[in-house]
This record gives C-alpha cells, sequence and structure tokens, in this order.
C-alpha cells in the first residue's frame, strides 16, 4: 500500500497488519493514518482495541541477547591482513628489531669503519691485517688474528 | 531507531576495510549486525545452539563476498537473507512438533496472583508464533519484532511491500485468533 489511506477498509487493514501503534507502522501510512485516528468510527475502535492486546503480547517477549563468545568467534574466522612476500617481511624484520639492539649495531659498525679507515691511513706501509685490527679495535689482540680466523692466504 | 536506518555508507567503509583483514573495521560489522542476526536466528529457531551456528555461517559467508562486494548491495539485507535461508532449513523441521506444544493461555485480564508469570507468556506467544506458516512468521518476526520496515523486509524476504503487508495481517489474525480461543478455553 503507497503512502494514503483512502477508506476506513484501508485503515482497518492497515491496522490489522501493523497493530494500533503508528509508532509501529511505515512512516508515510502512519501520517494518512492520524486524520483518521482522530475521530475512529465504533468499527476503527474495536480493531483498534483489538490490536491493542497482541501488541502488549509482543512487546512483552524480551530482547534477544547473544551470548558473549560469540564476536570473538566470528572475528576469528575473518580475513587475516595479506602478508608481505618473503624478501619484504626479511628486510621488516630488520626493521621491526628492538631499538636498542639497531642502535648498537650501528654504532659498532660506524666505529669499525672509522677505526678501519684510520688504522689503515696510519699504517705504515706494508702493514699486515693484525696490526690493521689492533689499531681498529683500539687495544693489542692477544695473538695473531689471522691464526684465529685462518684468514686465506 | 529501525535497523533499516543503519547506515550504508559505514557499511560500505568498514566493508573495504575489513576485507583487507582490517580488525577494527571486522569488529565495527559485528558490533552493528551481529545481535539482529542471531536475535532473528533465535527467534525463528528458538535455539541457542542453532541461532549461533547460523550467525557464525552468516558472517563466514559474508567475510567470504567482501572483498568482491558490489557497493550498490545493503549488507544488512544481504545479511538477513542468508540468515533467514539458513534457518528455512531447520525450522521446517521443527515447526511439525509445535502445535502439539502450545501452552495454555491465561488472560491477562485476571487477578495479577492468577495470571502466568512473565515467562510463561512469553513462552505462550514464542510457541504461538511458531505456529505461523512460514511466510507469515518471517514476516511478523522482521517486522514486528526485528526492528524492520515494511520495506526492508520485503527486500529480506524477496517479496513486495504489499505481499509483507498481506502475511502480517494473517499472521496477526491468527495469533487474535489464537488468543482468543485461549480466553475462551479459560473460561474467562
Amino acid at each position: 500500500m503507497t503512502g494514503d489511506v483512502q477508506t476506513e477498509a484501508e485503515l482497518l487493514d492497515l491496522i490489522e497488519a501493523y497493530g494500533a501503534d503508528l509508532a509501529a507502522w511505515p512512516e508515510d501510512l502512519a501520517d494518512a493514518a492520524r486524520a483518521w485516528l482522530e475521530h475512529p468510527s465504533p468499527v476503527v475502535r474495536a480493531a483498534l482495541e483489538e490490536a491493542v492486546s497482541l501488541d502488549a503480547m509482543l512487546a512483552e517477549l524480551p530482547q534477544v541477547e547473544p551470548p558473549a563468545h560469540l564476536a570473538r568467534a566470528i572475528l576469528d574466522q575473518a580475513p587475516q591482513p595479506a602478508k608481505a612476500p618473503e624478501g619484504a617481511r626479511t628486510w621488516l624484520s630488520w626493521l621491526q628489531m628492538p631499538a636498542r639492539t639497531g642502535a648498537a649495531l650501528a654504532s659498532l659498525a660506524v666505529g669499525l669503519s672509522v677505526g678501519f679507515g684510520t688504522a689503515a691511513a696510519s699504517a705504515p706501509a706494508g702493514d699486515d691485517f693484525d696490526t690493521v685490527m689492533s689499531q681498529a679495535l683500539g687495544y693489542e689482540l692477544a695473538g695473531e688474528v689471522s691464526d684465529l680466523w685462518e684468514l686465506p692466504e | 531507531m529501525p535497523y533499516s536506518d543503519v547506515s550504508h555508507a559505514d557499511d560500505l567503509d568498514d566493508i573495504r576495510a575489513a576485507a583487507a583483514g582490517n580488525r577494527l573495521a571486522q569488529s565495527a560489522l559485528v558490533t552493528r549486525h551481529m545481535p539482529r542476526v542471531y536475535g532473528l536466528a533465535y527467534r525463528m529457531l528458538r535455539d541457542t545452539a542453532l541461532a549461533e551456528d547460523i550467525t557464525q555461517e552468516a558472517f563466514l559467508r559474508a567475510w567470504k563476498v567482501l572483498p568482491g562486494w558490489e557497493p550498490r548491495a545493503k549488507f544488512s539485507t544481504w545479511l538477513h537473507q542468508v540468515t533467514l535461508n539458513l534457518c528455512r532449513d531447520h525450522y521446517r523441521k521443527k515447526r511439525e512438533q509445535i502445535m502439539e506444544e502450545l501452552p495454555e493461555r491465561v488472560d491477562p485480564d485476571l487477578r495479577p496472583e492468577d495470571r502466568l508469570d512473565q515467562t510463561q507468556r512469553t513462552e505462550w506467544i514464542m510457541t504461538a508464533i511458531d505456529t505461523l506458516p512460514d511466510r507469515q512468521k518471517e514476516a511478523l518476526i522482521l517486522c514486528a519484532l526485528e526492528g524492520h520496515t515494511n520495506i526492508s523486509a520485503a527486500e529480506v524476504m524477496g517479496v513486495s511491500v504489499e505481499a509483507i503487508e498481506s502475511l502480517l495481517s494473517r499472521g496477526r489474525r491468527k495469533l487474535k485468533g489464537l488468543m482468543k480461543e485461549q480466553t475462551r478455553g479459560t473460561g474467562t
């Protein structure tokens, strides 16, 4: 039915379908029915009274509450974010390392490169690897580094 | 607020994000729609375990279709259509048992001490609704209990608005008949 109530029979049909409470009606039909309900005929009044008792019964039905765990169960089945490709994940894991570890590794790298640069520049010509390494680290090694590391010939 | 007033635009934003795995968007969709889906399933079947299963199944299907979601489609309507179809498989079997179970109803105009308590009245009306033919029951639950407008209920059920009105009229008429019959049966 469109938003128009032309006859009492139409009004009775609407009361039968939607009950006595205009708040439960489609808005356009409720607006159209208001004029009729200001001065209802005995037939309309009887239909409203009959509808009220059913409305009351339906209104007594409690709201249905879903169990608390259901939302979690549904979300556990939800799509996961797309995973990055393997290579990208490796780089990402480097980015995600704890800040202190990263800072320490960066300091070590800078320290060693500065040390090597300085040592190589200041070492006499023809100095061997052990001398450069000792000077880069800032202290004398107990033994020959090349012995420990078995440097290739 | 009628359920059909739930914002379509909000749903679309959340659908896009949820499809990409955004947990907040998924949570928003579940919070917005799950109680009504569960409510519909429970009122149709009156079985909490089945209602849970059907709610989970409806959302599982939703998660699968989200990546290709057609923006013109309304998520709430689609979700309730799926729920209703899942319920139909179950409640047809169950309805055959109901007619024998309808408990006696006591006239609410009796003195309070003579009345059934609210739990019994609730049980009576829910059982009475169960006796309605499938389509009448669906229309009544969607419109009178789950807050759908006649238009959104028609979309969910795949029928015209006129058909919804007719189903509601016949359903309510039958319930009123049962109420009268029961009142006569109790001699009041």
